[in-house]
């Protein structure tokens, strides 16, 4: 018996052994393994490796739930399943028809009436009416998550009056109210509701969340086919799509959640990936770019890198203690360390409808900053107050920024301390006061592209105490200048209130140094396909550079 | 026998009381970290209400005793380990998908140190003092010393990269339908599928090996010690003596009583192979359970800790208790013991 055992054991060894030693047949066979093409799977088994492209994101989100993503890899899987009323212009982000043909508003903005399309249908052939844009936002607001925030103090209800026709009513007037419908992801209400749940909505149940953790209900080019948590994604064409989707696009997309630098460098060597993510660090697309078949390009993103300095703090409360910092801060020497990067003396990115070139920033210069440290408060006793500079932890190359900082400063007398603290403590850090370190670094987005947004979302009392603000601003005057300037329809006169507050934040508050423009640098491999991106057709907002339906498999 | 019984009975009960210890231990140290999870979850910008309903929903608002009551009910009598802040799932969803995958690698390994490590400490010690011996103790000397992940890229550069010889990473995908265990091994098998048994074969030999090597090389030395130290027991002597052969000596009089030294590092070492997985599963993109503890540890994620925890725990124990049964079974003076 004994020996039976000992002879099983040695034989699967041995089988394993020769299993290593049979070869890989992988690439000969056109057969991939979990995250390159599948086996198994239903969806690709029939396609040549050409129909499919591969690619990485940094993270696969736990559900492509429209009512729950807002973060970059939410967006750029969104982008391809899910559609909205209007469609951001490619070079502007103006608002274009897109599921909605045309729209009308009365004099004050509080009441919207959209027409809709009248020829589009679900992934599952269901024809899409004004009842799913209803559904959507109803869904949207009482979720809660998500970009729900954007629409739950600005929209009172949504009446449909027929199939194609829908009116929006408005709590309050909002100037950048059909901007931000490019957040406003329409799903398919009848296959929700066929497939809710008992749940925390009354009557809808839960709302199809549960369905929707590995299924899609949109009208996008793509669905979604097979969901792997935290792992991959794989979309498939919709053969209902009511637009045009070229020839040459592939037919499946396999996306996989990957950060680890050495694994991605040898899957797109090897062909097994095609597209790597935009956040690989310097070293690796180096590395990568000394291979003539693999290019990159610089995606800006909507938002920016900044340094946020704790006002509320010592010694970053005293304003010249934040101005010496800002002059002590070598912004040209920060952008060369990511291959060089776009410079904004607003804290709004230029691109930005709304960015002011109306104001300047602080220069590099030692004298300056020492200048502004003999007129604070702590001009006698700063090295009493240690400044801490945090980074987030596996950020890229954003430690790098935050060591150069650290050393500009202790040339010009600061004592620094520098940490590099993980995603959930760096949340927890912001969230008072006294745990928010003097400075962090740290990127912060608009949801949609116009000053406004990131305004709001990095600069207003709504989100101190996160990580997007850790300057703790707490200004009632701006405040009101941002509410007051979102209010605004008319868009003239909004664009005059947003230059304002970029004004009166770069000179009277000064929280925040504007580091760069945020990019992504995405690497490809351009003998499978090509891009408009890649063409140098870069997209005003990062997640419609990844619209596969545009791509062209070679 | 009955001694036998009467020892596992007890350790069984042992391992019930410290199980549960462990579960309460964890679930208030988890109140203890900074921060809201819900919160940290549901992101900066999410509604009052929704972060209320949500941590009502995860019973995050009633105190300790009953929130641990309720968690503990729910396991006991439904297999619920609560719902995943990381995944919006049950966890038991999650361990379900995740750890038959964990379990395999980590069962494959455990063979490799079984089979590898005890051969080599074997043939050293066999070879004591000879060139053999001593290529063997600096390559088992080195394999101690140099971490896994390690070995992972070295293996990858050279057998996936270079020479192709397996894939870079991943495990082959089945569709829904023929995942019954979940064990990707058993799932091929079960589908009749020989190739395909062949394939997840070839796609965990890497990262088993890269996960087993070093637990090779220091049960090599483990073993070659216990056999060195046998050789001048009073029983060997006799054994040569009374002319038994130079083999039956080896693989029976002394590899009995060595075993009982490697049998129980050996049990360590499994156990502790599921902690030790994360880097390697991440190295080559086995979406498993180790990524998933560590994933629900950095987000902060309650009833994930817990449940990671709670099968930490029931593995370390469950295999320490199979190692003990072993011990039991090679040296009856531990089982008298055991029973008194």
């Amino acid at each position: 018996m004994k020996k039976k055992w000992i002879f099983l054991t040695v034989c699967l060894m041995a089988l394993m052994g020769l299993v290593g030693c049979s070869g890989n047949k992988t690439q000969e066979t056109g057969e991939k393994t979990q995250a390159a093409v599948a086996t198994e799977a239903p969806v690709s088994a029939e396609k040549t490796v050409r129909d499919t492209l591969r690619t990485t994101q940094t993270a696969i989100p736990d559900t492509c739930d429209p009512a729950k993503g807002s973060g970059e890899n939410d967006d750029l899987i969104f982008v391809n399943i899910y559609e909205t009323l209007v469609y951001p212009n490619a070079t502007t982000g103006d608002a274009e028809p897109l599921l909605a043909t045309s729209w009308t508003s009365d004099n004050d903005g509080l009441k919207w009436t959209f027409t809709l399309r009248d020829d589009v249908k679900f992934s599952d052939g269901t024809p899409m009416t004004a009842n799913d844009v209803k559904y959507s936002v109803d869904r949207l607001i009482a979720i809660g998550e998500g970009f729900s925030y954007i629409f739950k103090d600005v929209i009172a209800s949504v009446d449909v009056v027929d199939d194609t026709t829908v009116v929006f009513n408005l709590k309050k007037s909002f100037g950048p109210f059909i901007s931000s419908l490019i957040k406003l992801r329409i799903v398919n209400s009848t296959l929700l509701k066929a497939n809710q749940l008992d749940g925390n909505y009354g009557e809808n149940g839960d709302y199809g969340t549960t369905y929707l953790l590995n299924h899609s209900a949109g009208s996008g080019p793509y669905y979604i086919s097979t969901f792997n948590v935290n792992d991959s994604v794989y979309l498939t064409e919709n053969s209902n799509y009511w637009g045009a989707i070229n020839d040459k696009a592939p037919k499946s997309v396999e996306i996989t959640g990957l950060l680890d630098a050495a694994t991605s460098k040898m899957l797109l060597n090897s062909g097994e990936v095609d597209l790597l993510h935009g956040r690989q660090v310097s070293t690796t697309l180096k590395s990568l770019l000394t291979n003539p078949e693999f290019a990159t390009t610089s995606i800006a993103e909507t938002g920016m890198n900044y340094f946020m300095m704790n006002t509320k703090k010592a010694p970053t409360d005293d304003l010249h203690i934040r101005k010496a910092i800002s002059y002590a801060c070598d912004r040209n020497a920060m952008s060369a360390i990511y291959g060089g990067m776009e410079l904004s003396d607003s804290p709004i990115p230029s691109s930005f409808w709304g960015a002011t070139d109306d104001v300047t920033t602080y220069p590099y210069s030692e004298e300056d900053a020492k200048k502004e440290i003999a007129l604070s408060s702590y001009a006698n006793n700063l090295a009493d107050y240690p400044v801490e500079i945090a980074y987030i932890q596996g950020n890229g190359d954003t430690g790098k920024l935050a060591m150069l900082l650290g050393s500009e400063l202790e040339a010009v007398g600061f004592t620094v301390k520098i940490s590099e603290v993980p995603w959930v403590l760096f949340c927890d850090n912001a969230a008072t006061v006294e745990t928010s370190p003097s400075i962090t670094n740290a990127n912060s987005n608009a949801s949609y592209p116009e000053a406004g947004s990131l305004l709001e979302v990095k600069f207003s009392s709504m989100t101190a105490g996160t990580f997007n603000q850790n300057e703790w601003i707490l200004d009632d005057k701006l405040d009101a200048m941002i509410a007051d300037s979102l209010a605004t329809v008319d868009n003239d006169a909004r664009l005059a209130k947003y230059a304002e507050i970029q004004k009166y934040l770069t000179t009277d508050v000064v929280p925040t140094i504007n580091t760069f423009v945020g990019a992504v640098k995405p690497i490809w491999n351009t003998s499978v396909f090509s891009w408009p991106a890649g063409e140098g057709s870069v997209h005003v907002l990062e997640e419609y550079n990844y619209y596969y339906a545009d791509f062209m498999m070679k | 026998m009955k001694e036998g019984l009467i020892y596992v009975f007890k350790r069984f009960i042992h391992i019930l009381i410290i199980l549960l210890v462990l579960s309460f231990i964890v679930f208030s140290f988890i109140r203890l970290i900074p921060g809201d999870p819900v919160k940290s979850t549901l992101g900066p910008l999410a509604s009052e209400e929704s972060v209320n309903r949500m941590t009502h929903e995860l019973y995050l608002d009633r105190p300790l005793v009953v929130q641990y009551g309720h968690w503990l009910k729910n396991v006991v009598t439904q297999g619920d380990f609560g719902k995943s802040l990381l995944t919006s799932r049950p966890v038991s969803l999650d361990i379900k998908e995740y750890l038959p995958r964990s379990l395999e690698l980590c069962f494959l390994s455990a063979l490799m140190i079984l089979v590898f490590g005890v051969l080599f400490g074997t043939i050293s010690a066999v070879f004591r003092n000879t060139w053999i011996d001593n290529v063997i103790r600096f390559l088992t000397y080195l394999g101690v010393v140099t971490p896994p992940y390690a070995f992972g890229v070295l293996f990858l550069l050279i057998f996936s990269y270079l020479l192709k010889w397996f894939p870079i990473g991943g495990l082959p995908r089945f569709s829904p339908e023929n995942v019954r265990t979940g064990m990707l091994s058993i799932d091929a098998l079960l589908m009749g599928n020989f190739s395909l048994f062949i394939k997840v074969l070839q796609s965990y030999f890497l990262p088993c090996l890269s996960l087993a090597i070093g637990s090779i090389a220091y049960q090599a030395r483990i073993h070659r010690s216990a056999m060195v130290e046998n050789v001048n027991a009073d029983f060997i002597a006799f054994a040569e003596v009374a002319g038994v052969s130079k083999s039956k000596l080896i693989f029976k009089h002394l590899m009995k009583p060595s075993f009982i030294p490697t049998l129980t590092v050996y049990g360590l070492q499994v156990a502790s192979l599921l902690g030790n997985a994360f880097i390697i599963e991440s190295m080559f993109r086995i979406n498993g359970f180790s990524q998933y503890s560590l994933n629900v540890i950095l987000n902060k994620d309650p009833y994930g800790i817990v449940a990671v925890t709670f099968i930490f725990g029931v593995i370390f124990a469950v295999v320490n208790l199979c190692i003990d049964i072993g011990v039991v079974a090679l040296d009856p003076r531990i089982r008298l013991k055991g029973a008194e």
